[in-house]
């Protein structure tokens, strides 16, 4: 992508896709980051791993209805809708590897 | 399942967010990134960064070298992830697959984010043999649930992935129908575990 048309190049050349030196009619340099890139970075620094990649590489294998029936039982719906100090706040699912634990929907 | 929740319930201010533990990954999977990662995906359910977590951020900015966070300063931020939502729901898949090491140290993270914020409601998922660790650090707020696959998951997964082969040379209407017929009995204990789910309401 060629992405001279939304960043001028700038006086120093160090601008980057996410943050854009533009010169204002006082011909000083302003460095504008966007929000976005701010936040970014944040999450960045909170931890490297990226549990969003697994999730959707879970998505894509998973069947929908798959396990269907445990989602709809009384101890998962009390779970969920339990507030506060209500009910039990954590639910164990416990089971064998490959039962499909990871792949409920 | 993470879909689902936010199907069912989302709207503002709840959260959903989750780790999956993996034995292949014991060195990027320590317990300040897991629980690290647990804010990220609140963080960026909120509409902005908390100013307590921007505060962090730059003072670790500032020092030479930047290190990384540490347990308690993770949790702590995670805790001020947590305030403005009304509730979130923390998922750990696979806990049994934690290294021992930052086991404890995740589990009792856990155990001060669920008594810090009330909004919380977890969901952890493992074999078994994982679950007395889980009662020692969450005392009185374990339910447990056996999870199988039901004889009709079964068959509709089998029918997905058959229908994926019906291409093959080798697949044909016999073939398919012996297949859909002696893998689910070739399972039976999974029918048994699928039938005994039903938890009393009086263990509550």
């Amino acid at each position: 992508m060629n992405g001279s048309t939304q960043v001028e190049p700038n006086a120093t050349g160090t601008g980057h896709i996410n943050s854009f030196n533009q010169i204002n009619s006082n011909n000083t340099t302003t460095i504008i980051t966007t929000h976005a890139d701010e936040k970014a970075k944040v999450l960045n620094w909170l931890s490297p791993l990226q549990p969003h990649v697994r999730h959707n590489d879970v998505r894509n294998r998973r069947q929908d209805g798959l396990g269907e029936w445990f989602l709809q039982t009384d101890g998962f719906l009390r779970w969920r809708d339990g507030e506060g100090e209500s009910g039990k706040a954590t639910l164990f699912c416990s089971g064998n590897p490959g039962v499909g634990k990871t792949f409920l929907r | 399942m993470i879909d689902r929740l936010l199907e069912d319930l989302g709207g503002e201010n709840i959260a959903v967010a989750c780790v999956y533990c993996d034995f292949q990954d014991h060195e990027g999977q320590t317990a300040a990134n897991m629980v690290g990662a647990l804010t990220k995906q609140v963080v960026n359910a909120l509409k902005m960064v908390p100013p307590e977590i921007e505060e962090a951020f730059k003072r670790a900015e500032r020092e030479v070298g930047g290190r990384g966070l540490r347990v308690p300063e993770t949790v702590k931020l995670l805790g001020s992830a947590l305030a403005p939502m009304r509730r979130t729901f923390i998922c750990i898949d696979a806990l049994d697959e934690c290294s021992d090491k930052h086991l404890s140290q995740l589990l009792s993270s856990l155990q001060t984010v669920s008594r810090t914020s009330p909004g919380v409601r977890l969901f952890i998922t493992g074999r078994p043999h994982i679950q007395s660790a889980v009662e020692k650090y969450l005392p009185r707020s374990v339910q447990v649930m056996p999870f199988s696959l039901k004889s009709e998951d079964i068959r509709e997964y089998l029918e997905m992935k058959l229908k994926h082969d019906s291409g093959t040379e080798e697949m044909n209407p016999a073939l398919k129908a012996d297949i859909m017929k002696r893998i689910p009995e070739k399972i039976p204990d999974m029918y048994v575990m699928a039938n005994s789910i039903s938890e009393p309401a009086s263990n509550r």
